[in-house]
């Protein structure tokens, strides 16, 4: 064992590089959230109208999702999204795509398994009546559901949605084994010429702290300011 | 579309072979995350001086940490320090004589006593202070309130949770094939390399990962229905 296993010179040399790479997870948080946000939506209402037959197979792809590793989601979408494109277009649409295209479709199909069962509460949670008022002010089905229903969901939905982004940083550490240069991919790049990847671990793990923390605080601030000075709402009426 | 069902099957015999050590993982990392987890919650809850300051800092530091990153750290310090520690304590043991499957363990535990203690002190929390001081107007003392009036009550709420977790760190132990653990996992990717059958061997080893998730479902709710049965309606 040598003495120079680990030097804050080098701690403080990698950091910028490092963080400089943090974007990246960031990124990959806000577009998986988005689209988990809209195809969590669309189970949660396959869910509470039963659709025939769209019902159970949304059933079926939630306990997929939660029963399997998000590891395996990468690489299922990684090696099945181009054999599903050669099926449908006969050839290989995304052999040049972007690889964080992969990751974002990952992480979104995996967290939308989770956040379907949330927005369901949520949406439940709003009482029948408001729906009643809103079609009988004159408003259509989805008016009444995207102006009067969702808003109000969405405020019970947010602590649940926030404390499921804070854990989703962490969990965006495993776009690098697609090739994805994220903060993990960039410690193997380091490590590669220099023989040192300890000090860029720690340089990840104080960023991925720091932005938990500062993530929850934000959350928190939102929660409030979504409350109005109201009772907090915990899903549950 | 070209995927080869025979390699499926190849793939999902080969993984369910590894099952126990997957098994094996998980029943040690949640053992021992429940028993530094109690002490956790309960340092967290009680307030107890300094103490609690420290478990605060374990768990927000745990829960951040991505655990393949803790994964790598510790496998990487295993590597390195392992025979000069076992020297300093005059262990004969060498780097080779352990197996990766400790390293792993080591590495899950971790984030899973910080998980732990989160839920064990949100059910903790769940019961009324009205509780211990009814236990203590009868004359128990704590310890004895605690486990005849707390714990009944708080375990209503902490076995959905705790399946929750079992099923959660399942899932993380297949990170151990960063280390290069052999389980469920690295078990269905044996023959991938050989036939390139990469889509199939991950498809064999989501569909042994999601059964067992299910058997982990199905053993909570029959628990949950023995705890909850002398409730009026089961919660």
């Amino acid at each position: 064992m040598n003495s120079d296993f680990f030097s804050f010179e080098r701690l403080l040399d990698y950091f910028p590089i490092i963080l400089s790479k943090f974007p990246v997870s960031l990124y990959v948080v806000v577009v998986s959230t988005a689209l988990a946000l809209i195809l969590g939506t669309v189970l949660a209402m396959i869910r509470i109208r039963k659709i025939p037959v769209l019902h159970q197979l949304a059933g079926v792809y939630i306990s997929f999702v939660r029963g399997t590793p998000i590891m395996i989601h990468l690489f299922l979408v990684y090696y099945g999204l181009p054999l599903l494109l050669n099926a449908v277009f006969g050839h290989n649409i995304a052999s040049g795509w972007n690889k964080l295209i992969f990751v974002f479709l990952a992480y979104g199909l995996n967290e939308a398994g989770f956040l379907a069962e949330h927005i369901r509460a949520a949406i439940l949670s709003v009482p029948r009546g408001q729906t009643e008022a809103g079609l009988m002010v004159g408003l259509t089905g989805y008016q009444t559901f995207r102006r009067i229903v969702l808003p109000q969901a969405f405020r019970v939905l947010l602590p649940g949605l926030s404390a499921m982004v804070v854990s989703m940083l962490p969990a965006t550490a495993l776009a690098y084994l697609l090739g994805v240069t994220d903060m993990m991919g960039m410690i193997t790049t380091i490590s590669y010429s220099s023989q040192h990847s300890l000090e860029g671990y720690a340089d990840a793990a104080i960023i991925f702290i720091a932005a938990s923390i500062i993530l929850e605080k934000l959350s928190a601030i939102l929660i409030k300011k979504l409350n109005y000075g109201r009772k907090s709402v915990d899903g549950s009426l | 579309m070209n995927i080869k069902p025979e390699l499926i099957w190849e793939a999902f015999k080969s993984a369910v072979s590894y099952i126990p050590i997957t098994l094996l993982i998980t029943l040690v990392v949640v053992v021992i995350g429940l028993l530094f987890g109690i002490i956790v919650a309960a340092i967290r809850t009680y307030r107890v001086p300094v103490l609690s300051h420290a478990a605060d800092g374990f768990v927000i530091i745990f829960k951040a940490m991505p655990i393949n990153l803790i994964l790598v750290v510790s496998s990487l310090l295993f590597v390195t320090h392992f025979n000069s520690i076992a020297s300093f304590l005059h262990l004969t043991v060498t780097v080779r004589d352990v197996s990766r499957i400790y390293v792993g363990i080591f590495a899950l535990s971790f984030p899973a006593i910080a998980q732990m203690s989160e839920f064990i002190r949100g059910s903790l929390l769940s019961v009324d202070r009205g509780q211990y001081e009814a236990g203590y107007t009868v004359g128990l003392t704590f310890l004895q309130t605690f486990r005849r009036i707390i714990l009944p009550q708080m375990m209503l709420v902490f076995v959905p949770s705790l399946t929750g977790i079992v099923i959660a760190l399942m899932k993380a132990t297949s990170l151990v094939i960063l280390i290069g653990v052999v389980d469920v996992m690295n078990g269905a990717l044996k023959y991938a390399n050989l036939y390139f059958s990469y889509f199939e061997a991950y498809l064999a080893a989501a569909l042994v990962y999601w059964g067992l998730s299910l058997v982990i479902e199905f053993l909570g709710k029959s628990v949950e229905k023995s705890i909850g049965r002398y409730r009026g309606d089961p919660a």
